[in-house]
């Protein structure tokens, strides 16, 4: 966690006394020294952040390597405006989320635990418990983690002994633990058969990133291949790839895709990309040139860069919602994350939500396939419990209780 | 059963309401068409059991093939509320849409009655990029079920003007209450047939919804939802209801659809859908209505906390849409004649009424022959369940469902 600056008590590191917190990211200022020396008394590393080299001039440790430690995350949640949440042109409330950050970042840096480094938000707003919970499950459920930080509110309580902000502290230690004892989740393979290739840098490390973000927000899986990788990756579990950077691919990448699309995929290219053997579907769409190639289609957008929020979309309804991993039922504002064990005998759906429900509003989750158990993991919950299944369309409907902030489902499916 | 009310009654009751009626409309009212409704009980989806009740529903009134052999069929679905909405976690069709299997079977029998084509039209909420067939997925339905259920099978989404490039324009007889016209998606005009199925459920804006009440839903959101005329340029639809315009009138429609009679009527929605829904049922006559009422939900048209999940067990079906609207009331326990200010219209005019007004059909029990099983068999207590709602706090006419966030 990150140990606030306020915090010049060293009494106040009994707080972590059977919490997971243990390692302490500290600001280095001389109030703090007293803390410190106590802290490493305890054994418990310190890591210097801000002016880290002043940190570390006093004895703390600066990141190690096996530490990954992104610091422009946000605060997950729904973006609030004056008048309520933030709305796309479809009304869906905007949600800010570092989940495709940390997939990327996972991607990049497979041996590495990534960590984020955000804060809550500051006055007027108010931190509410279950905002905290989010943060938590938001990096969590995509296999990161955050450096706890607390607002000054929840600082002066948890300082002055507050009941109420004690309550919030074992609520946040426990969901902080309950992503430590999972940790074997994070070796579960992304689900999804849409994949999106960039160099996720110069000119596309803004629209290839938000293209990320937008296909989580519509619960569309994807996985993620860096460009570098897609040239040789294997490409058989895909039904969609999605290429818009700027510039041409390499010629053996770009061969590449066109077989792929030759042999029945979706290949969606940047505005830039010249296929003059390729006809056209028929389709009058205003915003991508939909051709025929070989058995499958080429998708050409008509403008670059392409607006992230339609690819997002066109290449959902383009590909089909005939491809879902998971089909989700009274939630509105929330991310998923789908993914298996290897050997694909285990599956994991996660869910975070974000709006605020009615509090015997219930969620369904569908999955194409017969399953042959289902249980369900929530944040505060000692353990796992079974989840009603029940037969629909051809797959299973997962009866949950409310989501009000978290879901786990761990799963036996035979995919249909 | 319900009282029935005298004509000097009726009048006296909507005069009372603020309703005024011309003479020539009272006229029309008195002389309103009647034909037969079938009505039958059936507890289950299951297509061995339900397809051959639904045959025989269809023989008593008539047959099919009289209606639709050689015809392009056109049915309106009833999609209300986001396709990702559940009453607890019940399918949609279970509850709030019509069920995808009495769909299907009625689609079957009607390709064996000789139908040419059968559409499938609804105004999703839904881009214009979208196929029609994702926004059933949305809702977990199989789009293959329909598309195997007869020889040609179509989707429009019904919010755009689509392959036409514009909307047709359909007149109201006798110059409509609300609008004189409506602008329309051309598989309304483009039809031989045209088929309303819905569900039968409570409704806060209109106290009831039924087949007619499916109609509101043809008016697209492009012309006549909360984003129309602002998204012109892209094939977006922003909202995905008909608040702004229809409802409360604090607008006019875009895309150069007729505004409406009299801007100074009241800006009040208990006034205005009542009206456009009659209006609708007189501009674009149904030929078919069948009304779901094996499964759906008691309190609302959509779900929401206080709404409950009821098996009433019966289908009903009729060739005219007020008659048919009007016997599903009866099995609801609701007055289909029933004045403004009394249940289920405790605060909306009487919609039924006004399409009868219109000349579109009678909406009085005792002029409509009734066959299969009888109302008062088939009935399912509606009435007692919003009594019960409303003692207990939880419903109450002018209550407002708080708006839940859409996917």
């Amino acid at each position: 966690m990150r140990w606030p600056s306020a915090w010049t008590d060293p009494a106040l590191l009994a707080l972590l006394e059977g919490t997971p917190f243990n390692c302490l990211a500290m600001e280095w200022s001389p109030a703090l020294a007293a803390v410190a020396a106590r802290a490493r008394a305890a054994g418990l590393p310190l890591v210097a952040i801000g002016n880290a080299l002043e940190g570390v001039a006093h004895g703390l440790d600066a990141p190690t390597d096996s530490l990954l430690l992104a610091s422009d995350a946000v605060w997950p949640g729904m973006t609030a405006e004056e008048r309520g949440a933030e709305s796309g042109p479809t009304a869906n409330p905007w949600i800010d989320s570092n989940g495709w950050l940390l997939r990327l970042a996972r991607v990049r840096s497979p041996q590495k635990t990534v960590w984020l480094m955000f804060q809550p938000p500051g006055a007027p707003r108010v931190v509410l418990l279950d905002a905290y919970l989010r943060a938590i499950a938001d990096s969590g459920a995509a296999g990161g983690r955050w450096v706890v930080s607390l607002d000054s509110d929840l600082q002066a309580g948890l300082a002055r002994g507050d009941a109420k902000a004690l309550a919030s502290w074992k609520a946040i230690a426990g969901a902080a633990g309950f992503f430590e004892r999972h940790r074997d989740w994070n070796a579960f393979e992304p689900l999804g058969v849409v994949g999106v290739i960039s160099d996720f840098a110069g000119p596309n490390e803004n629209t290839t990133p938000e293209i990320l973000n937008l296909m989580g927000r519509r619960s569309l899986a994807y996985r993620i291949l860096e460009t570098r990788a897609a040239a040789t990756a294997p490409l058989d579990g895909f039904k969609a790839l999605v290429y818009v950077d700027e510039g041409a691919p390499a010629p053996p990448l770009r061969r590449r895709l066109l077989d792929f699309a030759n042999r029945g995929g979706l290949l969606v290219v940047g505005a830039g990309w010249k296929q003059p053997d390729a006809r056209p579907a028929g389709i009058d769409h205003p915003r991508v040139d939909v051709r025929r190639l070989g058995k499958g289609r080429l998708a050409i957008c008509k403008t670059s860069p392409p607006d992230p929020f339609m690819i997002a979309r066109d290449t959902h309804m383009l590909l089909g919602r005939a491809y879902d991993v998971a089909r989700f039922f009274n939630l509105s504002a929330f991310l998923s994350h789908c993914s298996a064990s290897s050997d694909g005998a285990a599956e994991l759906v996660q869910v975070v939500s974000f709006a605020i429900r009615f509090p015997d509003d219930v969620a369904t989750v569908w999955v194409p396939g017969k399953c042959d158990s289902a249980r369900l993991w929530s944040l505060g919950s000692p353990g796992s419990s079974p989840i009603e299944m029940v037969p629909e369309n051809g797959g299973t409907s997962l009866n949950l209780p409310p989501v009000p902030v978290y879901a786990g489902i761990e799963l036996s499916l035979k995919r249909g | 059963m319900p009282d029935m009310l005298s004509r000097r009654e009726l009048l006296a009751g909507l005069g009372a309401a603020g309703l005024t009626i011309s003479r020539t409309a009272s006229a029309r009212a008195v002389s309103a068409p009647v034909a037969p409704v079938a009505i039958s009980r059936c507890r289950t989806y299951t297509p061995s059991e339900l397809t051959p009740v639904l045959d025989g529903m269809f023989d008593k009134l008539g047959g099919l093939g009289r209606l639709v052999q050689g015809k392009t069929v056109a049915i309106k679905l009833n999609f209300n509320g986001g396709p990702t909405v559940r009453l607890g976690h019940l399918p949609l069709g279970d509850t709030h849409w019509p069920h995808p299997n009495l769909l299907a079977a009625t689609m079957q029998l009607m390709a064996r009655a000789g139908a040419y084509r059968i559409r499938l039209v609804e105004g999703a909420a839904a881009p214009r990029t979208d196929p029609f067939e994702e926004h059933m997925l949305d809702a977990n339905w199989d789009p293959g079920m329909f598309l195997s259920a007869a020889p040609r099978v179509e989707f429009e989404n019904t919010n755009y003007t689509n392959a036409a490039k514009k909307f047709t324009r359909f007149t109201v007889p006798n110059g409509g209450l609300l609008f004189p016209a409506y602008d329309l998606n051309h598989s309304y005009a483009d039809c031989d047939v045209f088929v309303s199925i819905a569900k039968c459920k409570d409704h806060p804006t209109t106290g009831v919804s039924t087949v007619m009440k499916n109609l509101f839903g043809v008016t697209p959101l492009t012309a006549y939802g909360n984003g129309a005329g602002k998204w012109e340029d892209n094939d977006l639809v922003y909202g995905n209801d008909r608040i702004q315009i229809l409802h409360w009138g604090s607008r006019q429609p875009a895309m150069g659809a007729p505004p409406e009679i009299d801007p100074a009527s009241p800006r009040e929605d208990h006034y205005r859908v009542p009206r456009v829904v009659a209006d609708l049922a007189a501009a674009r006559p149904v030929h078919l209505a069948i009304v779901d009422g094996i499964t759906t939900m008691a309190g609302g048209q959509t779900p929401a906390p206080w709404c409950t999940p009821v098996a009433p067990g019966f289908l009903i079906a009729g060739t005219n849409v007020v008659n048919t609207a009007a016997v599903a009331m009866a099995a609801m326990n609701y007055d289909p004649r029933a004045p403004k200010g009394t249940i289920p219209f405790d605060g909306p005019d009487n919609k039924l009424l006004l399409a009868e007004q219109l000349g579109v059909g009678s909406a009085d029990l005792s002029r409509i022959e009734t066959i299969g099983l009888p109302i008062r068999e088939a009935m399912f207590d509606f009435r007692a369940l919003r009594e019960k709602r409303r003692a207990s706090g939880t419903d109450g006419p002018g209550r407002r469902r708080r708006p839940m966030i859409q996917n």
